[in-house]
Order: C-alpha cells, then sequence, then structure tokens
C-alpha cells in the first residue's frame, strides 16, 4: 500500500539525482538517491560526526558525509574546492538537487514572565518544555511596583536569554499589570542594540496585545500568539510552541557555523529536524492506512522527543537536554540513578554507572564497543524515554487517561540503530513505552527518515519511493496485555493460524516474554485468550480477540508481564528478570 | 586530537582600543587593549521614599532620559510630610527611563584590559580592533574541567602517568603552581591545594563523586573523564619535561573542549599525520579502553564486526599491553 508524502514548493522536472543531509548535535546523515530504472532508490548513506574538537561545523561534517558517498558509490559529487557539483553532469558527476534539515542549533534560552506562578506562567512553562526552548528563567510578576518588582527582570541583564516569552491574564482581563511588564522590559534593555535583544513573544490576555505592543516598542522582534491560558479552564499551547520552533530556525539553526553555504547548496528552506521527522510520521500513518495513527520515537544524542501523528494532528514532546550521547548527562541530572540501575541485566555500582555515563557523555560522537556499555546506554535511554513519554501522555488530550493507544510504534536514534540485535532495540521500546494491546515496531535503520521528511517538501515522489522500498526496518508485530497476576500462572494461550502451515499453539506465563519467528512475508492469523485478570486492550479483562498479522525481522513478540511493568524489588532477582527477557527476544 | 605541538591561534576582539601592533612579541601579562563592559542596570526606588503614586514619578524627576549623571546627582524631589526629600544617583551613570515608580541608572560603562594569558606574536590586527594571537608550544585538549582560566609554573606532582595524586604531593611550596598527577579521588588533595593557594590541578581522571561537587575551590582539568583514569602516556610524557614553564589552564568548554597549554620553541616540527596512516598514535575514547594510547597497526579497508557485534569502520589498534583490538573510528583521535 503506497501514500504520497506532503506536497511542498516543489522542484523543477527533471530531477533524477538528491543528495538528503540532517544535521544533528552530534552526527550528521547524508543518503545519496537516484532513479534506478525509472524509480527513486537509496543509493548510499553515510554519518560524519557534526563535531570537530568539542566545536560544531556544519560544513565539514557535510562535507566529511559527501566524501565518504564518493567512495562508496565511486561517484563525484564536490569539485577541487569542495563545492557541491549541481546539478548532475552527463557523467553521472554531481547531484541535481541537494535538501537539508537539522536540530544542531542549541536549544533556545527562554524566560518565561507571568502574572501568577500556578496558572499563565505554568501554562507557558509547560509548553516551552515541548519545544526547542529550555526554560532558564521563570518570573512571577506579582508586584507591581519598587524595586522588588523590578529585580527579577534586572536579573535578565546577566544572563540574558533569547526568547523572552511574556503571558498573563484571561482574555477579556486586566491589562495594566501586562503593559506595565512590557514597560519593565523595555527599559531594561533600551541601552541594548536591537539585533541583540532577545526575540519577544507575546502570549497573554488577548486585549493586552496592542499596549504591549506599544510599551515594548519597535526596537525587539516581537510575536503576538494566542493566550496560553485564556480562562482558567483550557490550555492553548499550540501557537506559542509553533512559534518558539519558527525562533529555533530563523535564530539557531542559521546561526551555525557553515549554515551560509549549506543553505546555498539547498534547494529548499533547511527546516528543523522535528519538523521533517513530522511529516515522515504523517507519512507512516497514511501508508499503513492508520486509523489510529503513529507514535514517533527519537533517541537523539542530546534530545529525546516523541511525536503522535494521528488523522493529520501531530502531538509532541521535547526534552532537549536527555538523550543518549551528551544528554546524558540530563538523565544523570535528574538524580535518577536507580532509575537507569533498573533495567540492567547486572548489579553495578552507582559510581561505576555514574562515571561510564558521564564519560560517554564527555565523547558524545563515540560508540559503545561492549555490550555493558551499550546496554548502560539501552537503560539511560528508557529512562530518557519514559520521561518524555509520561510527559507526552499528560499534555496531549487524545490519550490523556485513556490506555495506550497507537498501533505503529516507530522509532530512531543512534543507539537503535548501532545495535547488535533487533531484539534489544525491542525490549527497550517495549519497557520505555509499555504499550498495550497490539501494536508494530518499526526502526529508522539507516537515520534516513528526517531526510525524507524534508525531501517530501520538494520532491515527494522521490521521498515516498525511497520509504516504500529503503526506509524501514520492520521488526515486527508486539502483543502486550494490562493488568497483573501471580507470576508463572497461565496469562495467554494462543493459536497461530497460517495457511502454509499447521496451526501452533501456545502457553504464555505471566512475566514471560516471548517471541514467535514470523517472516515478513508471513502474513497469520492470531487468536489470544487471556487471563481473567488481563486486558488486551479492549477495556474488558478476559475477552478474547483474534487479529491478522504479519511477520517482521523479529517476528511476534508476546509481552505477557503486564502493565503497568512490575519489576522485582531485590536488585539479584531483577538483573536475573531482565537477563532472561533480554535472552528471550535476543537468542544467541 | 589529544595533544598537539606546533602552532594555533586564537582571535581577541577589542572594539575599545588596541596597544599593541602586528609582528609585536607579548607574554602572557602583557595588556593587548581594551573591550568594552555594559555597566550594571541599577532601579532606585523614587515613588516609595516619597510617598507618591508610580504614576507621578515623572513629575518629581530633576533629570532627564539619556542624561549623563554623576552620583550624588539629585534625581527626584519631593516633600513628604513636611520634609524635602531627595533621592541621589548612587554612582555615575546614564538615566535609561522610570519604570514602576524607580528610575533606571545604568552605570557608566567599564573598559577592561584584555591579555595575552601565553606568550604570543601578534599576527594580524584588523580596523574593527580584532587582534589574532599566534602561539608556539604544547597544547592539550582535555575531557572536563571546571573553574576560571588560571595559569601558573607547570609542577609534575606524580612521576608516573598512572599514580594517583594525593594529598601527600600537595605542599605549602607549590603555591601558584599548577599540579599535574596521574588522576585524582582524594577529597583532600583538593583541600590543600586550595588551602596552600595552588592555581590549579591537571590530571587524566576525576572520581566521580568528587566531580559532582557543586563548589570547586579552584580550576581542576581531567585530560581523560571521570574515574580512575590514567593521563595518556603520550600526553604525561609531553608534559614532564615542560615543567618549570608556565601553564595556562582553560577548563571551560567555550573553545570546543578544555584544554591546558604551554608555550615553548618548537624546533622539530614533524607533519602531523592522519588517523588513516598505520603507526599512527591514537588515544581511545571509549571504554573499556578509555584513555589508552595506541598505534594503528591495520588499516581494513571494509566495515568490520566489533566485539559488541556490530559493523563498523575502524582500524586495528595494538595497545601498550600487546593486545591488538578494533576500534571504530568514532572511538579514536589522533594522540599527537
Amino acid at each position: 500500500m503506497t501514500a504520497e508524502l506532503t506536497v511542498g514548493h516543489t522542484l523543477p522536472g527533471g530531477i533524477e539525482s538528491i543528495l538528503a543531509a540532517d544535521i544533528g548535535s552530534t552526527w550528521t546523515h547524508v543518503c545519496l538517491i537516484d532513479r534506478v530504472e525509472g524509480t527513486y532508490r537509496l543509493i548510499a548513506r553515510a554519518e560524519e560526526p557534526s563535531l570537530r574538537n568539542g566545536s560544531l561545523d556544519v560544513l565539514a561534517a557535510v562535507r566529511g558525509a559527501v566524501q565518504r558517498i564518493e567512495r562508496i558509490a565511486q561517484r563525484s559529487l564536490l569539485d577541487g574546492v569542495g563545492e557541491l557539483i549541481s546539478p548532475e553532469g552527463e557523467a553521472g558527476v554531481g547531484v541535481d538537487a541537494m535538501v537539508a534539515c537539522s536540530s544542531a542549533g542549541a536549544p533556545l534560552r527562554c524566560a518565561v514572565i507571568g502574572l501568577t506562578a500556578d496558572l499563565s506562567l505554568a501554562s507557558a512553562t509547560q509548553a516551552c518544555a515541548n519545544t526547542m526552548a529550555r526554560v532558564t528563567q521563570a518570573i512571577t510578576l506579582e508586584q507591581s511596583r519598587g524595586p522588588a518588582a523590578l529585580a527579577p527582570l534586572l536579573a535578565l541583564e546577566a544572563s540574558p536569554p533569547e526568547v523572552i516569552v511574556l503571558t498573563g491574564g484571561f482574555d477579556n482581563g486586566p491589562v495594566a499589570p501586562l503593559q506595565a511588564a512590557a514597560e519593565m522590559l523595555a527599559a531594561v534593555f533600551a541601552a541594548w542594540p536591537a539585533e541583540q535583544r532577545p526575540s519577544v513573544v507575546y502570549a497573554g490576555n488577548q486585549e493586552a496585545r496592542r499596549p504591549v505592543a506599544h510599551a515594548l516598542g519597535s526596537g525587539f522582534r516581537l510575536a503576538v500568539v494566542d493566550n496560553v491560558r485564556p480562562n482558567e479552564d483550557t490550555e492553548s499551547p499550540r501557537e506559542l510552541q509553533r512559534e518558539l520552533n519558527h525562533i529555533y530556525r530563523e535564530r539557531q539553526l542559521a546561526a551555525l557555523p557553515g549554515m551560509e553555504t549549506l543553505r546555498r547548496w539547498c534547494a529548499g528552506p533547511i527546516i528543523s529536524t522535528g519538523d521533517a521527522l513530522a511529516v515522515a510520521l504523517q507519512f507512516l500513518a497514511r501508508r499503513n492506512d492508520l486509523p489510529t495513527g503513529v507514535l514517533g520515537v527519537d533517541i537523539g544524542g542530546n534530545a529525546t522527543s516523541l511525536i503522535g501523528a494521528r488523522q493529520g494532528a501531530l502531538h509532541t514532546a521535547i526534552d532537549a537536554g536527555v538523550g543518549t550521547a551528551g544528554g546524558l548527562r540530563g538523565v544523570l541530572g535528574n538524580e535518577s540513578l536507580w532509575r537507569v540501575a533498573q533495567w540492567l541485566p547486572t548489579v553495578r555500582s552507582e559510581d561505576d554507572m555514574a562515571a561510564e555515563l558521564e564519560n560517554a557523555s564527555l565523547y558524545p560522537t563515540s560508540v559503545p564497543q561492549t555490550l555493558d556499555d551499550l546496554l548502560l546506554v539501552h537503560a539511560a535511554a528508557r529512562v530518557a524515554v519514559a520521561q518524555v513519554y509520561e510527559r507526552w501522555r499528560a499534555d496531549c488530550p487524545l490519550v490523556r487517561g485513556k490506555p495506550f493507544a497507537y498501533n505503529l510504534i516507530a522509532a530512531r536514534g543512534g543507539c537503535l540503530t548501532h545495535c547488535p540485535h533487533d531484539g534489544l532495540a525491542a525490549l527497550m521500546l517495549l519497557d520505555a513505552l509499555q504499550p498495550v494491546g497490539l501494536a508494530r515496531l518499526v526502526l529508522d535503520w539507516g537515520a534516513l527518515w528526517p531526510q525524507l521528511g524534508v525531501l517530501a517538501a520538494t520532491a515527494p515522489l522521490a521521498a515516498s519511493q525511497v520509504f516504500n522500498r529503503d526506509g524501514v526496518s520492520d521488526l515486527g508485530m508486539v502483543l502486550c496485555p494490562t493488568g497483573t497476576m501471580r507470576a508463572g500462572d497461565r496469562a495467554l494461550r494462543i493459536v497461530i493460524e497460517s495457511p502454509t502451515r499447521a496451526p501452533q499453539s501456545l502457553e504464555v506465563p505471566f512475566g514471560d516474554i516471548i517471541r514467535v519467528p514470523l517472516s515478513p512475508e508471513e502474513s497469520v492469523t492470531i487468536k489470544v485468550w487471556p487471563n481473567a485478570r488481563l486486558d488486551l486492550g479492549l477495556g474488558e479483562p478476559g475477552r478474547p480477540a483474534q487479529a491478522r498479522i504479519q511477520g517482521g525481522r523479529l517476528g511476534l513478540i508476546i509481552d505477557a508481564r503486564g502493565r503497568p511493568l512490575q519489576l522485582p524489588s531485590a536488585p539479584q532477582q531483577r538483573a536475573e528478570s531482565q537477563q532472561r527477557w533480554i535472552n528471550a527476544l535476543c537468542p544467541r | 586530537m589529544a595533544l598537539e605541538t606546533g602552532s594555533w591561534s586564537r582571535d581577541v576582539s577589542l572594539p575599545a582600543g588596541v596597544d599593541v601592533e602586528v609582528g609585536q612579541r607579548v607574554g602572557a601579562g602583557t595588556p593587548l587593549g581594551r573591550a568594552p563592559s555594559r555597566g550594571t542596570l541599577l532601579a532606585v526606588d523614587v515613588a516609595g521614599p516619597l510617598g507618591i503614586a508610580p504614576s507621578h514619578v515623572t513629575d518629581v524627576l530633576r533629570v532627564t532620559a539619556g542624561q549623563q549623571v554623576a552620583s550624588g546627582t539629585v534625581l527626584a524631589e519631593g516633600r513628604r510630610s513636611l520634609r524635602r526629600r531627595s533621592i541621589l544617583a548612587p554612582c555615575n551613570g546614564v538615566l535609561q527611563g522610570t519604570v514602576a515608580g524607580c528610575v533606571l541608572l545604568r552605570q557608566t560603562n567599564v573598559e577592561r584590559s584584555e591579555f595575552a594569558s601565553l606568550d604570543a606574536l601578534v599576527s594580524a590586527v584588523s580596523a574593527t580592533g580584532d587582534v589574532t594571537l599566534q602561539f608556539t608550544g604544547t597544547r592539550l585538549w582535555g575531557a572536563w574541567g571546571c573553574g576560571e582560566e588560571i595559569r601558573g609554573p607547570l609542577v609534575m606532582a606524580t612521576s608516573e602517568a598512572d599514580e594517583e595524586l594525593r594529598w601527600q604531593h600537595v605542599g605549602r611550596h607549590l603555591r601558584g603552581a599548577v599540579l599535574v598527577g596521574g588522576w585524582l579521588r582524594d577529597g583532600r588533595a583538593v583541600q590543600r591545594a586550595q588551602q596552600f593557594g595552588l592555581a590549579g590541578l591537571l590530571v587524566g581522571g576525576v572520581d566521580v563523586a568528587l566531580a559532582r561537587r557543586t563548589q570547586w575551590p579552584l580550576p581542576i582539568l581531567a585530560t581523560e573523564g571521570f574515574g580512575p583514569l590514567p593521563m595518556a602516556a603520550t600526553s604525561f610524557a609531553a608534559l614532564a619535561p615542560l615543567a618549570g614553564y608556565t601553564l595556562l589552564l582553560h577548563p571551560q568548554c567555550d573553545e570546543g573542549r578544555p584544554y591546558a597549554a604551554v608555550a615553548h620553541v618548537v624546533t622539530n616540527r614533524q607533519p602531523r599525520p592522519t588517523m588513516a596512516t598505520a603507526g599512527a598514535h591514537v588515544h581511545l575514547l571509549r571504554a573499556p579502553y578509555l584513555g589508552q594510547v595506541g598505534q594503528v597497526a591495520d588499516l581494513p579497508t571494509v566495515a568490520r564486526q566489533t566485539a559488541l557485534g556490530t559493523r563498523e569502520e575502524g582500524a586495528l589498534v595494538a595497545l601498550p599491553n600487546g593486545q591488538r583490538v578494533f576500534v571504530p573510528w568514532a572511538n579514536l583521535e589522533l594522540a599527537h
């Protein structure tokens, strides 16, 4: 089944070959796409560290990756001075077009100024947390006069943010306090050259828009968006988040060293990786014809994000400070070392784990070399994903308070692709997300999805053809009942029926996870009878179900560990359980 | 690269005035010129002491926005009860405006002098006040650091790269020095270093519990990372003959990674090898070989399977203990 990606401004006709790049804060990925017998295919891909001695150099990283592609594809793409050759010459030299996206810019330092801590300030802070902005100062203007009212604003001078979100007041509420706040800001930054002043986003009482704009004057880059808290019961964060992402693109990405040349090379604008990934996930949802949409998980070196794409609507949660490289420090910063330790198949001292994770964060482009190292990074990734997922669930009106509602989990990240066995990647996702019912797991095996997402804006046919043929590693289906019961008792009885082989009957004890090999081409019917205390996600414990499913690289995974997943409290017993689950999904 | 011996440059922006010229040799303490530093913004309460509404502050002002005022100048004047009261400027500055019943006064901008930090040659001066300094010597890139940039005479505290820096190594006679040791675990060594006025510490690894302290009494730079990690043998060996030279410790990451540098004459300049050269000395960056320096023994032309089971491009590296291991390029940097 195929679907076409969203059409943006398309390239002129006759485009045969394309380079697509995704510049991350740790790694840069580039792929070469070309027409093979009338169809766009992935020809080669390469990755290159974005950092040189700790400093980011966008152009050097892209050139390095393109040079690797030149060696792999045996084709010249750069000229003698390192400039991109475009359009493609007759001898197959160069490419017709290049597109790029990036998440390499540092998160925006953001100050949130609100009138009351528990209403507008809380809503705006929460909205910012789901963008590429990091709230560095949260200021409540509860006093309107005297040095005490000004002190927190004067403190902004000492560590100036890149963007200030001014919020407060219900719509049609009083205007004066917001006007006073704007006057204070204008006074504090009066001596600053306009280009050095923070951008201001006003997301407060609609009635105060004009007075606030007037008080700030013309020296600020001001954007006015919906009130994040128009009344006591309503939150409206979307416009604020959209604006912050826009500022991130304009301010952080554009300022990266080497970005100017890269812009010149590209056929379209360089968009953020998050936006590009969202396009790719929407395509996945449409391709698989999923009414329940797709849950995307992006575990980056410095940031972790979750994107729910369903029927054209997107819901995103980002933590720009936790990841599996530099972001490991963010995981440790939350004093969650014990939470990391609980996912390991061995008992390790906290100091030993902390040193290893801290060292991995010091060398963000390094990759795990031993299984112990990889399992530790995966344990930290579980904590990072679970943390963002918790927030995502709390914020998403579609799933708040409801069981897991996505039938496709699409995951990407270096810790999943630099993994010796698909089972480890699958187990990490199952532990972190704890899905319920029947879901399919797919991976971005080649770190391609953002590149295909950005390509979709300029060459949608190429993007969808590459996506369908080369873009997805299908791990298979997972079946996860919710509920709890005594370990070892029968949790599920399953019959697998296939036209090509004899029916297979299985009994799965509670607390176990098992894998039934089914090749990606194999289509079978599964009939499941759960224990009376377990629910297959149908809202009724004990209710049997049947479904027709397609296999995958791992086949069918039956996770009978229950939900919420309860880990043994004794460290040794917990480690043994973890080892047993790893063995079940990664047979030697 | 973990260690470089040769030349490197640094740009310093001095828009308020340059005091050096192209070709001039400067010492570590030579002032290069001046950079402006924006004065602090102060809020002087007017409405409160004068007992008036904030909206009436402009009525009692004796100065206007943008006006330069000296310390003690009357900013506002009014009556409270029967007494006449004056609000005086607490410092020299410029009146920026009134808001929330206060006068905002920006202290007069100050100019701070910038120094070369190490012996250098001024290689370029632009019309806009950008000065380029050319350094010659040894620079050692670190993994983690804390504290401010400092410099002091380099003193080798331990005789081996894998020897722990203990409190017994730190004495009163080392005041002002940067002490070099293998690795650091003992908090008492840090306490004594502070107590005796040492400038800083340079080690291979720092104990993670020690490193997690929020308050550091003096600058520390770890070349390898956290844990009982010896300093890379090549780095330690390069520092040993430089004992007594002034060492600059730059523990912040503002120039990429933290670093330590010593200016000295470099007589025998070898061409820099690349990592993809058999025989090149490489620094290993990931467990279980973190901090070791090995030699590239072979360069497989295709991706190979790692001990973990993944396929990566990399090099076969001979370790000091004679072991040969395949290491992905991502986990290697040139040692020197």
